[in-house]
């Protein structure tokens, strides 16, 4: 999505291009949208955040201010990119958020068992969708006061 | 009259078990007197005999239970005996042996012959003897009559033949008192008695279906009746005497099985397997207990062998249809299983996959009307409001399948449930800015029940949110609940004044997105209905609905009191 790796503060983890237009649309309605890296599956989550493969480069690079992850996607589903990035010390500390359109509760259950901060269901409506995400980007990158580690 | 001695019959005589030690050595008939005149007549042939034969004793000696006793004693010169005199049995006197032997006894010299050197009668002189029996005309032995003498004698010449011919006569006597006895009589009856009695329980163990064994302490067979014929194939002759366990599939547990009768008394169901010469298995279950000789001496063990081949094949074949009952249940719950399975991932297919392509179709006609509004015409903007408009419909009917899908699928977890304080709330709940208008609403006492909270919770926001819903055309809107208990059953009745339905339309009112009103008129997708009668079927209950149009509808549900669920 984004050229500029250095300052990402929103992660999306989103397979399907349009959720991901609607969601990137509903944002930058709210001016959220400027530091936001877009993926398309768990894989590449896990790359971008644990800084290897493609993402290589961004050894010291700060970590994004919210994941918003999907559940179901290809490659590495979302609930497991949730369970690795809370069973590592370097990632556990980093807020996601699951946005999804399933309002299933084992995926409620299943999401919190595995330290999920955040969990929305994206509703059908589209002021309504527009209305939750901004309020979510709103929160996580303005309202929440994020861990701040020296080591 | 001691029992032993009147066994009838020679099936019976013999079996060592009815001898009673304490009981008389010999059967006699100890009860008939002998009369004197006859006593007299006996006494007049003694001495004549002692007279011919020259000797000082001729004797007749009568056995009791425990000893002899001199009945007619000659009245010759030197007669050491004297009439009434007792000796004791097993004493070693010669008539003894006459008893025991039923012959002729013959000791010349008793001092040369080292068997009776040192008997009785030779302390009191009497070394040579000649004695016969005497007998009862049944066979049973009164006693003898003998000669003894001092000196060595071989009751020569015609001794002996007289000594028999007096004999005989004396045996005539006996016969003549015997028949004319009343004793007799009344033991005839007596031996009768016993004797058709045996023959009776003999025939009742003979025909008896059962297998039916006495063992002695060896493990040896002493008796069988027919069925164990039957179900070994061996002969009664052969059966007799041989080892008991070497009948079974397992002798050792056989075995087992008559030692623990002896050792506790009794077995019970003892559950054994005959194998036939002809190698036919027979399953059977042994009942036996020991049973007693007079002493109250364990002489034996009875044991009754109950062929259970029938019954067991009978368990097995159940066993059978049982297991293959099991198999087809468990086979069923699988099919369900995988149907319930398929379904769930159905459902959450639909709630995740149709919501997404719903939203973009909402989302981007919104984008349309707001940034490309200049370019749509005013009926192009009302089409696009159509779109979202309809986008919101079907996204309410995916929720509404959800739901009803939800209550088809959840387990059921059974409490006590309080309706009518869950009715209140509920009703609270549904009417948040009505707390003034409560006169319209009667909810009367409802019965307690057993259900999925909230599950029923359901029921009552479908229903009482259908009455509130359906009045609302109404000036003054009245919703009565009422509750009461019927047999087995807890009725729940939600009645209102609202539009109503017809009556023909009854049956469609629990379908699945089965609507009789317009959509302008009311909202909804008609699932409410469908899911309280899912819920309520689920709970083994029934629901129903009058109505009419423009005067209400009542809606009832039915619980049964005692919890069955599906």
């Amino acid at each position: 999505m984004t050229a500029d790796l250095k300052h990402v503060e929103i992660l999306l983890v989103e397979d399907n291009p349009t959720d991901a237009e609607l969601t990137m649309m509903a944002l930058r309605e709210r001016k959220l949208a400027n530091h936001l890296v877009w993926v398309k599956d768990g894989a590449q989550a896990l790359d971008f955040l644990f800084a290897r493969a493609a993402y290589a480069n961004r050894q010291n690079e700060e970590a994004p201010k919210v994941v918003l992850l999907d559940l179901r996607l290809p490659k590495v589903d979302g609930l497991e990119v949730l369970r690795r990035l809370k069973a590592d010390e370097r990632t556990k500390s980093i807020p996601v958020a699951v946005l999804t359109s399933s309002k299933e509760d084992r995926d409620v259950i299943a999401s919190y068992d595995l330290g999920v901060n955040s969990f929305v269901s994206k509703p059908v409506d589209f002021d309504e969708f527009a209305k939750v995400v901004s309020e979510l980007g709103l929160y996580w990158l303005l309202i929440n006061r994020p861990p701040v580690r020296k080591d | 009259m001691a029992g032993a001695q009147l066994v009838p019959g020679n099936a019976m005589r013999g079996q060592t078990m009815l001898i009673d030690s304490k009981a008389p050595k010999y059967p006699i008939l100890d009860g008939i007197e002998i009369p004197e005149n006859l006593l007299q007549d006996w006494q007049i042939t003694a001495d004549l005999l002692a007279d011919l034969a020259q000797v000082p004793a001729a004797l007749v000696m009568r056995v009791h239970a425990r000893e002899f006793e001199v009945v007619v004693a000659s009245n010759s010169v030197g007669n050491v005996y004297q009439r009434g005199e007792r000796a004791p049995l097993s004493g070693g006197i010669y008539c003894e042996n006459v008893m025991s032997t039923q012959n002729k006894l013959l000791v010349p010299n008793a001092l040369k012959d080292p068997a009776w050197a040192h008997n009785p009668d030779v302390a009191r002189g009497m070394i040579s003897y000649c004695g016969l029996p005497l007998n009862w005309p049944n066979g049973e032995p009164f006693g003898t009559f003998c000669l003894l003498d001092r000196k060595e004698n071989i009751f020569g010449g015609q001794t002996q033949a007289a000594l028999q011919r007096f004999c005989d006569s004396l045996q005539l006597s006996l016969a003549k008192l015997y028949e004319t006895s009343p004793l007799k009589l009344h033991l005839n009856v007596a031996e009768a008695e016993v004797r058709s009695a045996a023959l009776y329980a003999r025939s009742l163990i003979e025909t008896s279906l059962d297998p039916l064994v006495t063992i002695n302490s060896e493990g040896k067979i002493t008796d069988v009746n027919e069925a164990t014929v039957q179900a070994t194939g061996v002969s009664r002759q052969q059966l007799i005497g041989s080892d008991f366990s070497g009948y079974f599939t397992e002798p050792d547990r056989a075995r087992a099985g008559y030692e623990q009768v002896f050792a506790k008394g009794l077995v019970k169901d003892y559950p054994l397997t005959l194998l036939g010469l002809s190698g036919k298995l027979t399953d059977v279950l042994y009942n036996a207990s020991v049973y007693r000789n007079d002493k109250g001496e364990v002489a034996g063990v009875f044991a009754a062998a109950r062929d259970i081949t029938e019954r067991k094949r009978a368990e097995d074949e159940l066993a059978r249809h049982r297991d293959h009952l099991e198999e087809l249940v468990r086979a069923r719950t699988d099919e369900l299983e995988t149907a319930n399975h398929d379904l769930e991932g159905f459902a959450y297919s639909v709630s995740h996959d149709l919501r997404g392509p719903l939203r973009a179709i909402d989302g981007f006609s919104r984008q349309v009307l707001k940034h490309c509004a200049d370019q749509v015409d005013a009926e192009g903007q009302r089409y696009l409001n159509l779109v979202r408009d309809n986008t919101r419909k079907m996204s309410q009917l995916i929720d509404d399948i959800l739901a009803f899908s939800r209550m088809g699928r959840l387990g059921i977890s059974i409490v006590d449930v309080d309706m009518q304080a869950l009715a209140r709330t509920v009703f609270a709940e549904l009417t948040p800015g009505l707390a003034g208008h409560e006169s319209d609403i009667e909810i009367g006492a409802l019965p307690p029940c057993q259900g999925d909270a909230s599950m029923l919770r359901q029921v009552w926001v479908n229903l009482l949110g259908n009455a509130l819903k359906f009045t609302r055309p109404k000036a003054l809107a009245r919703v009565e609940v009422e509750g009461r208990t019927e047999g087995a059953e807890a009725i729940y009745c939600v009645k209102d004044n609202g539009v109503g339905f017809d009556m023909q339309y009854a049956d469609k009112l629990f379908g699945v997105f089965q609507r009789l009103h317009g959509i302008e008129e009311f909202e909804g997708t008609g699932i409410g209905l469908a899911i309280v009668k899912r819920i309520i079927t689920r709970h083994g209950g029934r629901v129903w609905a009058q109505g009419q149009v423009d005067q209400g509808a009542t809606f009832c549900f039915a619980l049964p009191t005692k919890g069955k669920t599906q």
